[in-house]
C-alpha cells in the first residue's frame, strides 16, 4: 500500500490491481498523478501490487492525552499515512477523558499542529465514560466532536441511553455505540453454546 | 328495589382546563377584572362569599398559589383555612381520603387541593360534597394558572385571539404548560413549545402545538412563555440535560433572544440565571408580577364563580345571526 502525498509539481505512477468498489472498478490499470490530480489512467499487464482509494478508519486510539508514551498525535496519524489511511476519528477514552469542551478544544488545537492527515475526534456520552450523566453535548459538537461515544463501555442506563438518543437531535451528530451487556457477558470469551461447552 | 338514585347534587369543580368552555373562560376573565376593580377601593374586602369557607390543602410547596388562595378567599369575605401536609397528620401517615374525609366532616364549601399525584384533587372532589379546586396536580393541570396566564395576556396585549405563545423549557414536567396549552386553543390562540427533545413530551403535538428544538422559533412569538426547570420532578441523578451551563447557553432567555414588542412571562419561582436571564426578568418586558397581581383576581373570580353561578351552569346565549 501507498498513500500518495505528492505535491505540486510533482509525478507519481500507481501501477497494479487498482480496486474502487465505489467507482465498480476491479482491473489491472496505471494510474499517473500530477499535482496531486490523476492526470491518466491506462490498462497495464497484470501486477502483485494493488492501488484502492484511500482508507478511513473511524475508530483509532491516538492516547493523546494521557498515555502520550504509547502514542501522540503526529506517531499516530503517520502510521495511518503510512498504511494507506487519509483520514481517521479518534476515540475519547484517555486521561482526562472527551467530555468536556477543553480536552476537545485542546486536541482539535494540537491536531491542526501535528497530525499529518485529516483528524476528527469522538467525544464521550456519559462524564468520564461513568455511563451517569450526559457530556455537555452540544458544546462538543460546536467544537468539533464528530460523533459521541463511550468507546468499549457500553452505555448500560437505559435511560441515559434514551437521553442521549433524544438529545442528539440537538448535536445532530450521531452516537457509537458498543453493544454489550456486562451482566451478562461477565468477561468471557466466547458465545455460550456448542463451541464453548 | 328501585335502581334509581338520586342524581349527584348539581355542583362544579375545576379540575382541569378541560372542563371548560370558551365563554366560562370568558366570564372567569371579566368577572377578574371586576374583581381588580374592587381592589382599587380604599376597603378592599368585599361581602360576597360571607359565610362560606374555603379550606387549602397543600400536599406540595407553593408561595402564590396557597397565598393568592387565601388571600382571594379572604378579600371575598369567606372564611379560609390552609392545611399544609407538611406538619399535619399526613407526617402521621394519614391517607388522602382520610385527610379529605377529616376535612370534608367541617362542611367546607370549597377544597383547593394541590397534590404531587396526577388526579388527587379529582379524588377529593369524588370523596366530598365541596367544590375543588385543582391547585396543581403532579405534571398534569394548574387550571387556575391558565386563567391567570389568560387574563395576564389579555390585560397586557388587549387579545387573546390569535395570538401566538412560545412556551420554552421543562414542558414534559410542565403541569402549567399542559393547562396553558388548552386554554390558549380554547380562546383561539396559538402555542409553539420550544425546548431540548429531552424535555419535550413525546406525543405533546396531539394537544395542538407546534413543537421546536431551536430556539430562534421565538421570534415569531408574541408571548415568550419561560417554564422552570423541575428537579423536584426528576429522580435524583436523573438529568434530562447535561448541565444547567448548556441548557442556559442553548435555551436561557437573555435579552438578546427577546424581540422588542415581546413580552416575557414566567409562572414562578424563576431561577434566575437558569431558564431566565435577570436582565429580562428585571425588564419591562417581563410581566411576572402582572401574574402574581392576576393570580389574586383571578382566584378571586374562580371561588366567585364556582359558589355563585352554580349549582346551575351558565346556558349558552343562542346566537343571533
Amino acid at each position: 500500500m501507498l498513500f500518495c502525498r505528492n505535491g505540486r509539481g510533482e509525478s507519481l505512477t500507481l501501477e497494479g490491481r487498482v480496486v474502487a468498489p465505489a467507482q465498480g472498478i476491479d482491473e489491472s490499470l496505471r494510474i499517473t498523478v500530477q499535482d496531486g490530480v490523476i492526470s491518466a489512467i491506462e490498462p497495464t499487464a497484470a501486477g502483485e501490487l494493488v492501488v484502492a482509494p484511500a482508507f478511513v478508519d473511524p475508530h483509532v486510539h491516538l492516547r493523546t492525552p494521557g498515555r502520550e508514551d504509547e502514542e501522540t498525535l503526529r506517531s499516530g496519524t503517520e502510521a495511518a499515512a503510512a498504511g494507506g489511511y487519509c483520514a481517521i476519528l479518534a476515540m475519547p477514552n484517555t486521561d482526562p477523558v472527551v467530555d468536556s469542551a477543553s480536552v476537545l478544544g485542546a486536541l482539535v488545537e494540537l491536531a491542526r499542529a501535528e497530525a499529518v492527515i485529516p483528524t476528527g475526534f469522538m467525544a464521550a456520552i456519559s462524564r468520564g465514560q461513568r455511563g451517569e450523566e450526559l457530556t455537555e453535548m452540544s458544546e462538543l459538537a460546536t467544537t468539533g466532536a464528530a460523533a459521541f461515544t463511550d468507546d468499549g463501555r457500553p452505555v448500560v442506563s437505559a435511560g441515559l441511553m434514551r437521553r442521549a438518543l433524544s438529545y442528539s437531535g440537538v448535536t445532530t451528530r450521531p452516537l457509537a455505540l458498543h453493544c454489550e451487556e456486562p451482566e451478562l457477558s461477565r468477561g468471557g470469551h466466547a458465545h455460550e453454546g456448542a463451541v464453548s461447552a | 328495589m328501585s335502581d334509581l338514585r338520586l342524581p349527584a347534587p348539581p355542583r362544579r369543580h375545576l379540575l382541569s382546563v378541560g372542563d371548560l368552555n370558551r365563554s366560562d373562560v370568558e366570564r372567569i376573565i371579566e368577572t377578574s377584572r371586576a374583581m381588580a376593580a374592587s381592589l382599587d377601593r380604599e376597603v378592599k374586602k368585599l361581602p360576597t362569599l360571607r359565610g362560606r369557607t374555603v379550606v387549602n390543602l397543600f400536599y406540595e410547596s407553593s408561595t402564590r398559589t396557597l397565598a393568592s388562595f387565601e388571600l382571594a378567599a379572604k378579600r371575598l369575605s369567606a372564611d379560609t383555612m390552609s392545611l399544609r401536609a407538611a406538619g399535619s397528620s399526613v407526617d402521621k401517615g394519614e391517607s388522602l381520603k382520610d385527610t379529605a374525609l377529616t376535612l370534608a366532616a367541617y362542611d367546607p364549601d370549597v377544597i383547593v387541593v394541590r397534590h404531587p399525584s396526577i388526579g388527587a384533587p379529582h379524588l377529593v372532589a369524588r370523596w366530598t360534597g365541596a367544590h375543588v379546586v385543582n391547585a396543581g396536580d403532579g405534571k398534569h393541570q394548574h387550571p387556575t394558572q391558565a386563567l391567570l396566564d389568560l387574563y395576564a395576556m389579555e390585560e397586557a396585549l388587549g387579545r387573546l385571539e390569535g395570538l401566538h405563545v412560545a412556551i420554552v423549557g421543562d414542558v414534559l414536567h410542565s403541569r402549567v404548560a399542559r393547562s396553558l396549552i388548552q386554554a390558549l386553543e380554547l380562546v383561539g390562540a396559538r402555542s409553539t413549545l420550544v425546548g431540548p427533545p429531552t424535555l419535550l413530551p413525546r406525543g405533546i403535538e396531539a394537544l395542538g402545538s407546534e413543537v421546536s428544538t431551536d430556539i430562534a422559533t421565538i421570534a415569531d412569538a408574541d408571548v415568550v412563555y419561560v417554564l422552570r426547570m423541575q428537579r423536584e420532578r426528576m429522580a435524583p441523578g436523573e438529568a434530562f440535560v447535561p448541565s444547567l451551563r448548556e441548557y442556559t447557553a442553548l435555551y436561557g432567555i437573555t435579552p438578546e433572544r427577546v424581540r422588542p414588542g415581546q413580552v416575557v412571562m414566567h409562572p414562578g419561582p424563576m431561577n434566575r440565571g437558569v431558564e431566565i436571564d435577570p436582565r429580562v426578568a428585571d425588564s419591562d418586558a417581563a410581566l411576572v408580577t402582572d401574574q402574581v397581581r392576576a393570580g389574586l383576581v383571578v382566584r378571586m373570580a374562580v371561588l366567585y364563580d364556582l359558589l355563585t353561578t352554580s349549582p346551575v351552569r351558565v346556558v349558552e346565549p343562542l346566537e343571533v345571526a
